[in-house]
């Protein structure tokens, strides 16, 4: 399933890679891009929605207290 | 407590307090320097460090974070071991220094990037989110555009926009389609007429009957188009995204090589003086000026030729587009308008001026665009009292108590009447009382733009200019011409047209195919960079197009030309700029020439500049 959310708080877009790195480095995350300038964020996903969500949510936790995804 | 811990998160706020605090340490150390009391050093060491705390926290938080994720080329990690490694050397003021102008440095960043999302999306504001719909009642209710169904009826006032690609049930306005094709003249729209999703109604009320849904509509696609124009890479972005992987490691594992080595073989040189070089490199060591400003150039390069009705399918085709050097037109449609004007009356057994009268008589309720041609060219004309119209093939009417029919060969070869086989597509045969009375032969308008833009092309370095045509020999001829075209190939079948095309392909390095996306779809695929003309509504000619033009207006290729080497212009000064200025601190804090204020300047300084010189691209003057 492909899901988009949108990102804030990232720095750079050296950051967004590596914050995308370690989303994909998650169980159930197959593939996740981030787009720094537009602040999206594409991930491609096993999971339901709900549970992307949270594992998204604290791969971005463990990257920088500052990055928040929106739905 | 709790509101100081608010207060630091604002970085303006730290970048305050920290300086305030740095200011008064400095001149402490300077007045204390060399007195026996050390209380005026001691002091300032305390304001120091916090001035340091207060500037850093967030970067030596983020550069735990990075020892926790072992990434130990963080750019946070980086800086604050360049910051807590300068005072450990005994350079006090400009380890806090470097934590405070990096400070400083990211919050000019953030602001740049922030202004330039915002622009951008200003620009891209054309979609609207409310639609007001007529129930079966008659009661107009305010809804989400996205939830109106299709075959709705909505009502669009003067100064809305109409949220949703619709057809005109009743009444008449006019409509300011500038957010989508970049055309500034509001084109009037009445009953019947097709209304796109983003076009603005400037005076007038319309009723129309939504056709798609919101997210098929013209505005969506449009900003779908644009989003994902973003996701295809560049070659100058390619290659920073693959630079900004090795330069990290490469410049960190310099300056290690710069602490460790000078001191070992040069004799006045101590390791204090190494180390603080070494520091300098750790300050410029992060890629991000690179890595943001480029893509920024590219991006502000797509919303800025956007807002002038040119979409550019990725930041690939600006490479493509700024190369070219060879133009191919398809003639009918893109350098020829769809409408015609009268060429030459052939009368056979009548005069002149009666053929005419009949013909445009007989055509009186057509509108097809033949039929407004030869009305145009007639002096007079009566309503038929019979009229008939036969698709494809023409009209047959009676005026006048006379059986007319203007139209085809087949028409009249249809009816018994025999006529000259000698006709083309630009002719228009005519049949009075089931005899031929002569031929009407049209011809279709060169645009009147197309001339300039021609020119214009042409001064931009475009070496060769092709048209090819399905049409006459002669009338190719003669808009090749009239246009200072270099050649014209005419009277080509369709797929002699994609024939023609790999020929000339074969002989350029980057051809550039024009056409309006009708019929020549697998042309437009082939080119180095197919432009679709006046495409807002064909989904053919946007999915295999690179880049689409909104409006038929001719003279928007060599703008779309300009905007592509304006932008990759600057995407390639940004990476010259950025690298030279971090490759000369480099040389000179290895000379023991450069300190490290200079080196945040070329970090984050760098940074600024560069994004700032990207926003350039926005302004779409391609100047």
């Amino acid at each position: 399933m492909k899901i988009k959310y949108e990102v804030k708080g990232l720095d750079c877009p050296n950051c967004a890679a590596k914050l995308a790195g370690m989303m994909e480095a998650r169980e159930g995350i197959d593939s996740a891009k981030i787009n720094f300038l537009t602040e999206k964020l594409t991930v491609e996903t096993s999971l339901d929605e709900a549970a992307a969500y949270t594992v998204l949510c604290e791969a971005a936790r463990a990257f920088s207290k500052s990055v928040e995804i929106v739905k | 407590m709790k509101g100081l811990i608010g207060l630091l998160k604002s970085e303006l706020a730290r970048i305050i307090i920290g300086l305030s605090l740095f200011v008064p340490a400095f001149i402490l150390e300077r007045v204390g320097e060399g007195a026996a009391e050390h209380t005026l050093y001691i002091i300032s060491i305390i304001l120091y460090a916090l001035s340091l705390a207060v500037a850093g926290i967030p970067v030596f938080l983020g550069a735990f974070r990075g020892i926790i994720r072992r990434d130990l080329l963080d750019e946070k990690f980086l800086m604050s071991l360049a910051s807590v490694g300068a005072m450990i050397i005994g350079e006090m003021s400009e380890g806090v220094a470097v934590m405070l102008f990096f400070l400083v440095g990211e919050y000019f960043e953030h602001r740049a990037v922030a202004h330039s999302r915002r622009s951008i999306r200003a620009l891209m504001d054309i979609r609207p989110d409310e639609a007001c719909v007529v129930g079966e009642d008659g009661e107009e209710r305010v809804m989400d555009a996205e939830d109106v169904e299709v075959g709705s009826i909505i009502v669009v006032r003067a100064g809305e926009r109409v949220p949703i690609d619709s057809v005109v049930i009743s009444g008449s306005a006019d409509l300011d389609t500038s957010a989508l094709t970049g055309e500034s003249i509001p084109r009037p729209v009445c009953e019947g007429s097709a209304v796109e999703g983003g076009a603005v109604v400037v005076g007038g009320v319309i009723r129309c009957k939504t056709l798609r849904t919101a997210d098929e509509s013209a505005a969506a696609r449009i900003l779908e188009l644009v989003e994902n124009a973003n996701e295809s890479k560049s070659r100058e972005e390619s290659f920073i995204t693959g630079f900004s992987r090795f330069y990290t490691p490469i410049v960190v594992g310099l300056a290690v090589l710069v602490a460790v080595f000078p001191p070992l073989f040069v004799d006045n040189i101590t390791f204090s003086d190494s180390i603080y070089s070494a520091l300098a490199f750790l300050v410029i060591s992060c890629p991000c000026a690179l890595v943001i400003s480029v893509p920024m150039a590219f991006f502000g390069g797509i919303g800025g030729a956007a807002s002038r009705g040119i979409l550019f399918k990725g930041g690939n085709v600006f490479s493509a587009v700024a190369r070219a050097d060879s133009f191919v037109f398809d003639k009918t449609g893109t350098l020829t308008s769809g409408s015609f004007s009268v060429r030459e009356v052939v009368p056979v057994g009548i005069s002149e001026e009666e053929l005419m009268y009949y013909a445009a008589s007989a055509e009186y309720g057509s509108t097809h665009p033949l039929a407004e041609c030869i009305k145009g060219a007639a002096r007079d004309a009566v309503i038929p009292e019979e009229y008939e119209e036969l698709a494809g093939l023409g009209v047959r009417a009676t005026v006048k108590g006379h059986t007319v029919l203007v139209g085809t060969e087949r028409l009249l070869a249809g009816c018994g009447v025999a006529s000259p086989s000698d006709t083309g597509a630009a002719t228009v045969l005519v049949a009075i009382d089931g005899r031929y009375a002569g031929k009407i032969i049209v011809k279709d308008e060169i645009k009147s733009e197309a001339e300039s833009a021609i020119r214009e092309l042409s001064a931009l370095g475009a070496k060769r200019t092709v048209m090819l045509s399905g049409d006459k020999k002669e009338r190719a001829y003669e808009v090749a011409q009239a246009l200072a075209i270099d050649e014209a190939v005419p009277e080509l079948l369709p797929e002699e047209k994609y024939r023609k095309l790999e020929k000339i392909i074969a002989a350029s390095s980057a051809v550039c195919y024009v056409g309006d996306g009708i019929n020549d779809a697998p042309a437009l695929a082939l080119a180095d960079v197919g432009v679709a003309m006046g495409a807002i509504g064909s989904d053919s000619a946007i999915e295999a197009a690179d880049v689409v033009i909104m409006s038929d207006d001719l003279t928007r290729l060599p703008l779309a030309v300009r905007i592509a080497r304006k932008t990759v212009r600057i995407a390639k000064a940004n990476i010259v700029f950025a690298l030279g200025v971090k490759l000369g601190v480099m040389i000179l804090s290895v000379l023991g020439l450069a300190n490290m204020w200079l080196a945040v300047f070329a970090d984050v300084g760098v940074a600024v500049l560069a994004i700032l010189n990207s926003m350039r691209t926005l302004s779409a003057r391609g100047k």
